[in-house]
């Protein structure tokens, strides 16, 4: 069934965890796209070992490339709807039908997740300050009324995701894409979604403290063009 | 005015690097712009060393006390600028280096299979 709805999961060093979240996607999404952005472990012939579209990338280039990627090969494919997944096994593929249903029903060109407005499963204090802190950072700069950033479960329509620009290569990348909501004036909307936090992916996941290096990111990206 | 032993080998070597850098520009082969600013710097290093009491004046006329200071503050505002430079064409080559990446593994994307399921055990 060609439904236009191409999952992009982006990957770096998740063998152990990707078989499980590509299980959890294909019975019901047979596009999927795992971007592997130069991983050192056994990624690659995890995704190979299943129905899956890979793209690899020779080195680490960050996870703002890495969406690129994957949007653009996306695209190629003829995708319609565009849902980035995390590899890691944080979020659930039970609710990617709540997250499309905007586009599909043409009220939304985004929607992100939010699990403020939904759930988050063990997730520590630090965070939990970080992210409100990005929250308020996400108001003032892209003055976008939103309850959650730097959540990787959005859905995008294929209008929108060519519209989108994006140059930084890393985790600043989430902030700049709430900056082209309002740039390219794209009709959004968020939707409660789960974030599920495990021992293993708090430790190889975002350190709090990287909230400092994409402040950083985004303020010498706004000054080089 | 009376030469110390470091003003002659640190202009000594300065005026050599100044003719090396003519015999390049006969050779040809590079920007103009960027060989008169390396030429600009080694010579105000050139005099500022041969004649300590130039930068002492140069202070004077700018309002600040001590021709040290004079030095101080252009190398601060040399490091700043020549950061932002190189930070700049880091970020390029970085963009560029991703774009290249990113568009070789889509020309080289690969399609997965479905696990072919393991072969059963014959029956004892």
């Amino acid at each position: 069934m060609d439904s236009g709805v191409f999952i992009i999961v982006r990957a770096f060093n998740e063998g152990a965890r990707l078989g499980a979240s590509l299980d959890g996607l294909l019975p019901r999404f047979p596009d999927v796209v795992v971007v592997d952005d130069g991983s050192s472990d056994d990624t690659a012939l995890v995704a190979l070992q299943r129905p899956v579209w890979l793209v690899r990338h020779a080195i680490n280039c960050g996870a703002g490339t890495a969406l690129k990627t994957g949007m653009e090969f996306a695209l190629g494919q003829g995708a319609r709807v565009l849902v980035t997944f995390d590899a890691d096994g944080q979020h659930d593929a039970t609710e990617i039908d709540r997250v499309i249903e905007p586009v599909l029903a043409g009220r939304a060109d985004v929607v992100l997740g939010s699990r403020f407005l939904g759930k988050s499963e063990r997730m520590p204090w630090t965070r939990w300050l970080v992210l409100k802190g990005g929250i308020a950072f996400t108001r003032l700069f892209s003055r976008l009324r939103v309850t959650d950033t730097h959540n990787g479960f959005r859905a995008l329509s294929a209008e929108a995701a060519r519209r989108i620009r994006l140059t930084q290569p890393r985790m600043a990348y989430a902030s700049e894409l709430m900056d082209q909501l309002r740039v390219q004036k794209l009709r959004y909307c968020e939707v409660p979604v789960t974030i599920r936090y495990t021992d293993e992916t708090l430790a190889k996941g975002q350190s709090s403290w990287n909230a400092l290096r994409i402040v950083a990111e985004l303020v010498v990206g706004r000054l080089i063009r | 005015m009376k030469l110390t032993l470091f003003q002659w080998l640190a202009c000594g070597s300065l005026a050599l690097v100044l003719i090396f850098e003519l015999l390049r520009l006969r050779r040809g082969g590079q920007l103009f712009g960027m060989w008169l600013l390396r030429s600009v710097i080694w010579l105000a290093a050139l005099v500022a060393i041969a004649d300590p009491d130039l930068t002492q004046r140069l202070a004077r006329v700018l309002g600040i006390s001590r021709g040290a200071d004079v030095v101080f503050y252009v190398f601060v505002l040399a490091f700043l600028g020549t950061s932002f430079h190189f930070t700049t064409r880091h970020t390029r080559l970085q963009r560029q280096l991703n774009l290249l990446v990113s568009r070789l593994a889509i020309r080289d994307a690969e399609r997965g299979r479905a696990t072919e399921p393991a072969p059963r055990e014959p029956k004892a």
